[in-house]
């Protein structure tokens, strides 16, 4: 019978640190993606993702059932890679760093996800992530506001604005590109 | 007859863009682990409580403690919530088709409140019952463009290249 999120981490708890292994192959998808969308960087991404596991490892005790592990993890994945770059001069470096990065990243097959890709990177990170929550992980407003620990007004209004910028920054390339060619 | 399909949202195509995370990426994190979680808090402070039968002069002062604060709350109740404020919006558009209010107020959920106009001077208005507090709004014209209430004394950055009015009262 297969252990739901909740009884592998009583099993951490009780002493079998393996079972966190079984939580990490669960929910990793989804917190490397969240700190690939952050930072832009597979590298900074991978050190950033397994440092969220450690902590969320090392804070097991205060996880609270009635909300989804993977919730919980992706709240901690945000706050502490927003906290780690907060610096403004480290976060253009990655920027430029992503921007040369993508181009020599094989391209989505379709072209209009390459887009999307594009103005997703391109969007502010208060805007991308939680659209990344929301249309990536499928979490709910509430969710979000929670995991972020933000007022359900303030994920609305980013959702709404982040949309509404995302969809503009695809249009714009696409003009670009049919410019171009 | 064929009813058309609803038209699939764009951003759900993001869903595809999931990053998958490197191969041996379980193995890494399970190297790095600690020997075992921290003790919360609660645990470590339940270890500070006195041996059995020494839990009278604790169990006192909280009762005097709760007893004091029953006390103040009888004395000094708080607040009721004040009263709704009816606020007067108003933007000068003699152009636009259509203007609407979108706030914290709305949860920022576009059609919800439509302003009336243009009067003959060009001006959209609409009166809305606020209750008191901190309030974040901007005017939507024809559905698309957003624009500042440029009688709004205090502004604050959305962080996407725009402003947001506040309303404090």
């Amino acid at each position: 019978m297969e252990r739901n999120d909740t009884d592998l981490v009583a099993l951490c708890l009780a002493g079998h640190r393996e079972a966190f292994a079984e939580l990490v192959d669960r929910h990793q998808q989804a917190v490397f993606n969240l700190a690939y969308r952050m930072t832009g960087s597979h590298q900074d991404a991978a050190d950033l993702a397994q440092e969220a596991f450690i902590r969320a490892y090392q804070k097991l005790y205060s996880y609270k059932p009635e909300y989804p592990f993977k919730n919980w993890m992706l709240g901690i994945c945000a706050n502490q890679t927003r906290n780690r770059f907060r610096s403004e001069a480290r976060r253009r470096a990655l920027e430029t760093q992503h921007m040369e990065e993508s181009v020599t990243e094989p391209e989505p097959q379709d072209p209009r996800q390459a887009l999307l890709e594009q103005a997703l990177q391109r969007l502010p990170e208060q805007a991308r992530v939680p659209l990344v929550l929301k249309y990536m992980e499928g979490l709910s407003m509430e969710e979000i506001a929670r995991s972020l620990h933000l007022g359900l007004s303030a994920v609305k209004m980013r959702l709404l604005r982040g949309r509404e910028e995302l969809l503009r920054l695809v249009h714009q390339l696409q003009l670009d590109g049919g410019r171009e060619s | 007859m064929n009813t058309p399909s609803p038209e699939k949202d764009p951003l759900e195509a993001l869903h595809g863009l999931r990053q998958p995370a490197p191969a041996d990426f379980t193995r890494r994190v399970m190297n790095a682990l600690p020997p075992e979680p921290e003790l919360p808090l609660h645990i470590s402070l339940r270890r500070l409580w006195p041996e059995r039968g020494r839990w009278f002069l604790p169990a006192f002062a909280g009762a005097a403690a709760m007893l004091l604060l029953s006390t103040l709350l009888v004395l000094h109740p708080p607040h009721e919530p004040s009263n709704r404020v009816t606020v007067h919006f108003e933007i000068h558009a003699p152009d636009a088709q259509r203007v609407e209010l979108v706030g914290t107020f709305t949860g920022w959920q576009t059609g919800q409140m439509q302003l009336t106009g243009p009067d003959a001077s060009g001006h959209w208005t609409t009166d809305v019952k606020l209750p008191s507090g901190r309030h974040e709004y901007s005017f939507l014209v024809n559905g698309q463009q957003w624009v500042t209430d440029p009688r709004a004394d205090v502004r604050r950055d959305d962080g996407f290249g725009r402003e947001n009015a506040v309303l404090e009262f």
